[in-house]
């Protein structure tokens, strides 16, 4: 079944953020507007141009399934795993529900009744002078929980005066989403990466997620989950590197304090921030244990980022890895591999 | 009355002298000259991590079984730079609570920890009890 032009713009809205779509996908059709829903209509009121864009947003749409935000972990491999792990790579795509409407997800209906299981859906191969990236594209049903407030219509009218005053009736809910998930293997830096769809789960389900494409891994090759790449030391390396912007910093103080510093939307860099500055210059050493960093893509004027999540625990226990990155903002998998070089080099 | 820096190197030498393996002096020297240096004049809190970072120590086994031996060293009552003390994290994701030298020290000899914060008793509290480090009189002194 073949989506509508607004159905496709709004899973783009959905999975990169207006912001993003207004400023990327807008920039490609030549389409501005102010809200979401004009820039959906300006779209759809252009009958003349609705192939032309309709070719444009299903292009768009299949680089940003790799893109959005993922979780990833990374293993370093040996000469003889790599070669192990090239064997993953050449399996056939099967026949599934997901392949029939790749790279758009699933409907509800649809969705309900497909496999929890990650189903290859789409193989691709990146090569040019610095990289040579084979990577293999699953789709799979998953689930995640949220607490909310509960709708004032289920409530009883006591239960309504209850909420007035003051207090909160929550509930938990369950939703079912598709995941963008993939499996790559660097063959120039002899690394696997396992990516996790960030755009559709919250970090606290990704686990689960981690484990399912772990176990689609040839068991030659011998590796342990926890044996992914610890880039705790990356995250002052990372800060002092004097590129990109930081946007978010945790760090220790000099007397043991927590602190965390989140530059405002519209500002650059931490670093630059005149309070954090101060600080940085009196006490003269911030332990940093958490942060997030990002660049400016040339080529697109997109701002992609890099969260690494350490915790203050990291700092005391050293066998505690920062395995787990989360990159944000990506228009595809070009955008995650520029992430993952910049790391590399900090490590 | 000796400078900074002969005082310095008093220590210097007297961790030469007291320890044979030539790897843990060189980084227990390292580690003095970083405490004594300005950037760390205000450096109150010191972590098994944070001093790594701040020395660009590779992140391994070997490097960091060679730190644990040199911090025992300098917090031992023979250089006794730094104190070594203990903070209990119950939770990897909550802050660390800071425990009185009484506290662990009574819960080693009796396998119990009792929580200071809420005094319940730590399940498995060999595994949420860390150290840390703060600096001595003598060592501040050098800073005064």
């Amino acid at each position: 079944m073949e989506l509508t032009l607004e159905t496709k713009v709004k899973l783009i809205n959905k999975r990169i953020g207006w912001k993003t779509m207004r400023s990327q996908l807008g920039k490609q059709l030549g389409v501005t507007a102010q809200g979401a829903d004009l820039f959906i209509n300006k779209i759809l009121a252009s009958s003349d141009k609705k192939i032309e864009y309709n070719n444009t947003i299903d292009a768009f749409w299949k680089n940003l399934v790799l893109g959005g935000a993922h979780y990833l972990r990374v293993f370093k491999l040996n000469e003889e795993q790599s070669k192990k792990a090239e064997n993953l790579f050449k399996l056939q795509i099967p026949d599934s529900s997901f392949n029939e409407i790749y790279p758009y997800p699933l409907q509800h209906e649809d969705l309900e009744k497909a496999p929890m299981v990650p189903t290859l859906v789409d193989k691709q191969t990146l090569t040019d002078a610095d990289t040579s990236v084979h990577i293999n594209i699953y789709c799979n049903k998953s689930f995640y929980t949220s607490i909310e407030d509960l709708e004032s219509s289920f409530l009883t009218e006591e239960g309504r005066e209850l909420r007035n005053s003051g207090a909160e009736i929550t509930c938990k809910k369950r939703y079912t989403v598709q995941c963008y998930n993939f499996i790559a293997y660097d063959s120039i830096h002899n690394e696997l990466l396992l990516c996790v769809d960030g755009s559709q789960l919250p970090r606290v389900e990704a686990k689960k997620e981690f484990a399912a494409l772990f176990r689609l891994l040839p068991k030659e090759l011998m590796l342990k989950l926890s044996d992914a790449i610890n880039y705790f030391s990356c995250v002052e390396n990372l800060y002092s590197t004097q590129d990109g912007y930081i946007q978010n910093v945790g760090f220790l103080t000099p007397d043991g304090g927590t602190s965390n510093m989140k530059i405002k939307s519209t500002g650059t860099c931490v670093r630059h921030d005149t309070y954090h500055k101060g600080g940085e210059d009196a006490a003269k050493i911030l332990t940093k244990f958490k942060l997030t960093k990002a660049w400016l893509v040339a080529s697109t004027s997109n701002k992609i980022s890099v969260f690494l999540p350490g915790t203050r625990f990291m700092l005391d226990d050293p066998s505690k890895k920062l395995d787990e990155i989360c990159t944000k903002n990506c228009l595809g998998v070009h955008d995650t591999l520029f992430l993952l070089n910049k790391i590399r080099v900090a490590v | 009355m000796k400078t900074k820096e002969q005082i310095i190197e008093d220590w210097l030498d007297e961790t030469n002298r007291d320890i044979p393996s030539s790897d843990v002096a060189s980084l227990c020297s390292e580690i003095i000259g970083f405490l004594a240096s300005s950037k760390a004049k205000h450096f109150n809190h010191i972590t098994f991590m944070s001093l790594f970072t701040e020395l660009q120590l590779e992140h391994s086994s070997v490097e960091q079984a060679k730190a644990l031996k040199a911090l025992d060293y300098i917090s031992s009552a023979k250089l006794h730079l730094l104190d070594m003390k203990f903070q209990l994290y119950e939770t990897e994701h909550e802050d660390p609570i800071e425990l009185e030298t009484e506290l662990i020290s009574d819960a080693y000899k009796t396998g119990v920890l009792f929580n200071p914060e809420t005094g319940e008793p730590v399940e498995n509290f060999k595994e949420k009890v860390f150290p840390y480090f703060t600096r001595t009189q003598k060592l501040m002194s050098i800073h005064a």
